[in-house]
């Protein structure tokens, strides 16, 4: 193995660390802000991207926290209608798509994509660069939208409210995230090419990690479904500030057409949220567990069905809209169909586990949270896919406990799972390990204590989107309130430790825990063309032990996948 | 099954269509909590037996465990899915259409109330009086954005479109009074368009209704020249421009321009309508265009009858017929502009009168 | 494929600019058509023209009359995701009608 090792190849060094002579890595490959700004290496984007989703993911939480603060009490004691109104949804737009959509894609995808095909960067560089640009332009223009007065729509910008009847500053909103769409279609475009052409030799489709599926899949819904978000914001776009006719009602358009073209995006976005959570939990959890992935190809299937079957089933969203009854049993059909895929991939998640020798670490810590709240929110959606019981929780707060489970739940326990998982990768440091499981036991213990509340009140028919509520749906607010605080600092502590472990953490070795991957054999942190050499795959991907026996000590991984040579 | 679940975890049920809602809730909650302890159960007791290093037996897999095995638990997710789909329908279907005898309400939503009127005609702002155990159909519509009317103790909810007729239906069981609210974000008063669902006993019902106050024929008149003349474009909620708010001001001392205050009764009316920028209330700008010329005594008499009824006391449910002159969508729009009723290519041009 | 006299980047450009200016001018023919005297015919003509730039792009831009059958079958795919948002939006829109 040639260590190319250089002196001061080394970035924010401790100065009391011994000058040891270290691989050459991305991070000390230019120095200049300009070396990070017009960068084509796919790990430095995924770190810019990271800063911006950073950013957005504490906008959108201070967004949330001011709203859990105003309904401690049923009446309005914080901020005013409007305020609120703006509040949450700058909550919603914000973690929705300059939080959730780019978070495991951009970060992880854009880093890891190539190195677990062994390729040495995307396939179009220039264009993911193009694509941060667009992601952060996108931002900006949300963030002007915010800070010129903010937006009071809701993150779903129904009309007419939107083009007619809001004083807010609807268009500039509504142009950040058509802008931000586009990055994430380039994006998409970029990581079908890249699976499609630059896996290395003996990477054939079935011998893919699961994140690699993910990804695919993903960029997939990407491609197919944002386009008409884009097609739907110009149209809210045209009739609010240049008058055209379209979905005005009182000349000839028709609201629920809206929400047609809106959902049938926004509901593949959920879906766009949720398999890239499900790829880093599959690589977690094999790591952790020393165990092949049980059902390998009904794994990828599932992720196929998923990302396919999603396209039908938006109606969902729409059960009270006046929909004949005949357009909600189908929609309702697909949405229990659609659930089958998830359900599965559960199950052999949890076989995954049997007769494995489970470790505790972090990332395992987060994935095994993810499992339960996983469960929990997927099983809700069967209560909102049966059209009585939809109609009865529909836009209350049982639905905002729902999507809060899968989304908060499973997919940004999935992210932080990945970002301790491949921090040492990415940042060539380890953080401590002891904070790091107390932030995941205390984020799982705050996040129920948040949403769970949040489905009685919902049952209760606590409306969503109120500023002030009847009184007895208080107790329910308090607890949710009091476990938003725990949550709140669950989510700081990582902002902590890992910032610190930067500076002063002790350095990664290539292979911290042992795992299968050809993102393992390489340096921690990786050079800038990824490997020492070509990678080769010569067997299946998580080789934690022979095809046919399970680990029976706690052995070694057996090394197939790749070389460094 | 329904009462399984305890009172202070669920509203009242207090409709035909609450219990069964409640049945399959309660239904789909047991099967729930059996899968995730399941889940929970199989990931904890791994996580313990099989933790690294402990001396739990890990020798072969089971012949047990075979792709057979995962088409097996695929299909019985599947069967366990679309059984609870098929119940779920099965109620759905059966509660979709209104009793044909169904009493029919018409309701009317707007920023930020709510106007009910029985086919009986008792008018009610953000109340409907009904009697227990007969079925309701409710005829469903906006003045502006979506609405939503949501009974939780009915669980019932259906949106109200503007130009477009929702039509939904219940039948209560019990009496008493129950919350009804608005639950599709419509702006700033979203979580104070409140309301209220009496449901009486026939009797009782009868007494009310027998009490209900007849309409002033001159009011009526003049609420329907303040919409058509363009008077809520600027002076109804929701309209872009600042303009006070005529609801309830009969009667009242308003603060004037350079100290001065005004009690509003019909004199001063007369002036604001013909001479608006002489006497300009405090926090508005004087840019009421003036009437002068536009409108004849009488008409100004039925406008001061419809403000000193209350603008918020009259509606105009037959809007519901959707006659362009009578539903103005948008803030400034006037009746002049042409409208298609039609929401889709091919439709009748008149929707037909309820 | 033609042989380049300028450069690859310049003849990208060149191409690119013509399609847009061909699709901008129909854009401008569709706003004029929504003007013109076609009555029950403005739907169709406005159809035929989003046609016509549909197949330019598909032609001219994304070169389909050149593309081996598996991108053209990933063209049509296309189409089709369009088409369950068509399929399924009319079903509801047209059963709501059938119940006024």
């Amino acid at each position: 193995m040639s260590s190319g090792a250089t002196a001061d190849a080394t970035t924010l060094a401790n100065p009391r660390e011994l000058p040891l002579e270290l691989p050459a890595s991305y991070l000390a490959d230019g120095r200049t802000l300009l070396s990070w700004l017009a960068t084509t290496d796919h790990k430095r984007i995924a770190i810019l991207y990271a800063v911006v989703i950073t950013f957005f993911f504490f906008v959108g939480g201070i967004a949330a926290t001011l709203v859990r603060l105003e309904l401690f009490t049923p009446q309005a004691d914080l901020v005013g209608s409007d305020t609120y109104n703006k509040l949450f949804s700058l909550h919603g737009i914000v973690m929705v798509w300059f939080f959730l959509i780019p978070s495991i894609p951009t970060t992880m995808g854009n880093f890891l994509l190539p190195l677990m095909i062994g390729a040495r960067d995307l396939a179009f560089p220039k264009l993911n660069l193009v694509s941060w640009y667009l992601n952060l332009g996108g931002g900006l223009l949300t963030l002007a939208a915010v800070l010129a007065g903010g937006i009071d729509t809701g993150w779903t910008f129904y009309v007419p409210y939107s083009t007619t009847f809001s004083n807010s500053f609807v268009t500039l909103a509504v142009l950040g995230v058509l802008v931000s769409g586009f990055s994430t279609i380039a994006t998409g475009v970029n990581f079908i090419a890249t699976v499609h052409y630059l896996r290395a030799p003996g990477m054939t489709w079935f011998r893919l990690p699961l994140f690699v599926w993910a990804m695919y899949t993903t960029s997939l819904i990407f491609v197919l479904a944002t386009p008409v978000l884009a097609v739907t914001l110009t149209l809210v776009v045209a009739e609010r500030s240049f008058g055209l006719p379209i979905f005005d009602p009182a000349r000839g358009g028709d609201p629920i057409l809206f929400q047609h073209l809106f959902w049938f995006y926004s509901h593949p976005a959920v879906y766009i949220m949720v398999l890239p959570a499900m790829g880093v939990i599959s690589e977690v959890i094999t790591c952790y567990a020393r165990r092949r992935i049980f059902g390998y190809s009904f794994m990828v299937y599932a992720l196929v069905a998923i990302a396919m079957i999603g396209f039908f089933t938006w109606g969902h969203h729409m059960f009270t809209s006046g929909m004949s009854p005949y357009a909600a049993l189908v929609f309702s059909f697909l949405s229990f169909i659609v659930a089958v895929p998830s359900a599965i991939k559960v199950f052999n998640w949890t076989a995954t586990l049997y007769r494995g020798q489970i470790g505790f670490e972090s990332p395992m810590l987060y994935a095994l949270g993810f499992l339960g709240l996983f469960t929990v929110g997927g099983l809700t959606g069967l209560f909102l896919a049966s059209v009585p019981i939809d109609v009865h929780v529909q836009d209350t707060y049982f639905v905002v406990a729902h999507f809060h489970y899968i989304m908060v739940g499973a997919s940004v326990s999935a992210y932080f799972a990945g970002l301790h998982f491949w921090w040492p990768k990415i940042t060539g440091r380890m953080y401590p390990e002891a904070w790091a499981r107390f932030a995941a036991i205390l984020m799982f213990f705050g996040f129920n204590l948040t949403f769970f509340p949040q489905f009685i009140a919902g049952y209760l028919g606590m409306p969503r989107r109120y500023h002030v509520y009847p009184p007895e749906f208080q107790v329910w607010n308090v607890l949710s309130s009091a476990g938003a605080a725990v949550l709140a600092a669950a989510y700081l502590m990582p902002l902590g430790y890992l910032t610190w472990s930067v500076f002063f953490g002790s350095r990664a070795p290539n292979d911290p825990w042992n795992a299968s991957g050809l993102e393992w054999r390489t340096t921690s942190p990786p050079p800038r063309q990824n490997f020492f050499g070509n990678p080769e795959v010569l067997a299946q991907p998580y080789n934690y032990h022979p095809e046919s026996t399970p680990p029976i000590k706690d052995q070694p991984r057996v090394p197939s996948q790749g070389s460094l040579t | 099954m329904g009462n399984l679940i305890p009172a202070f975890l669920k509203p009242e049920s207090a409709s035909v269509q609450a219990a069964k809602v409640d049945m399959i809730f309660t239904g789909l909650t047991l099967i729930s909590a059996g899968i995730v302890a399941l889940v929970i159960g199989l990931v904890v007791t791994f996580a313990i037996r099989f933790r690294r290093g402990s001396r739990a037996n890990r020798g072969e897999l089971p012949s047990l465990v075979s792709s057979e095995f995962e088409i097996g638990w695929t299909a019985a997710t599947l069967f366990v899915f679309l059984f609870i789909f098929w119940w779920a329908t099965s109620i759905e279907i059966g509660a979709y259409s209104a009793p044909k005898d169904a009493m029919e309400v018409h309701v009317v939503a707007k920023q930020w109330m709510w106007k009910t009127q029985s086919a009986s005609g008792a008018r009610e702002i953000n109340e409907l009086h009904v009697p227990v155990g007969a079925p309701v159909r409710l005829i469903l519509t906006s003045q502006d954005v979506i609405h939503s009317f949501y009974i939780p103790a009915f669980r019932l909810k259906r949106d109200a479109l503007p130009y477009q007729q929702t039509e939904t239906w219940f039948q209560a069981t019990k009496t008493g009074s129950f919350h009804l609210l608005c639950t599709e974000f419509c702006g700033t008063d979203h979580s104070r368009m409140l309301g209220r669902v009496i449901v009486m006993e026939p009797q009782d019902y009868a007494r009310w209704l027998s009490a209900q106050p007849e309409r002033d024929g001159l009011a009526e008149l003049g609420e329907r020249l303040f919409t058509a003349r363009g008077c809520s474009g600027c002076h109804d909620a929701g309209s872009k421009v600042h303009a006070p708010s005529l609801a309830g001001i009969w009667g009242q001392a308003v603060p004037l321009e350079g100290n001065r205050t005004a009690t509003v009764d019909e004199a001063y009316l007369r002036d604001s309508i013909l001479q608006p920028k002489r006497d300009v209330v405090v926090g508005y700008e004087p840019i009421m265009p003036s009437y002068e010329g536009l409108l004849t005594d009488g008409e100004i008499q039925s406008l001061v009858a419809y403000i000193r009824l209350g603008t918020d006391k009259l509606d105009l449910i037959q809007s519901l017929s959707l006659e362009p002159s009578q539903n103005i969508c948008a803030p400034g729009q006037s009746s002049a502009s042409p409208r298609s009723p039609a929401m889709v290519p091919g439709a009748p041009a008149q929707t037909p009168r309820p | 494929m033609s042989e380049q006299r300028q450069s690859p980047a310049r003849a990208i450009w060149l191409r690119s600019l013509v399609v847009w200016a061909i699709l901008i001018a129909l854009l401008g023919l569709s706003w004029l058509a929504a003007y013109g005297p076609f009555g029950g015919w403005t739907v169709a003509v406005n159809f035929g023209i989003a046609a016509a730039q549909a197949t330019l792009v598909a032609v001219l831009f994304m070169r389909l009359n050149e593309a081996s059958a598996l991108v053209r079958l990933a063209a049509v795919c296309g189409l089709f995701w369009a088409s369950i948002l068509f399929a399924l939006t009319l079903s509801d829109t047209f059963s709501r009608l059938a119940n006024v």
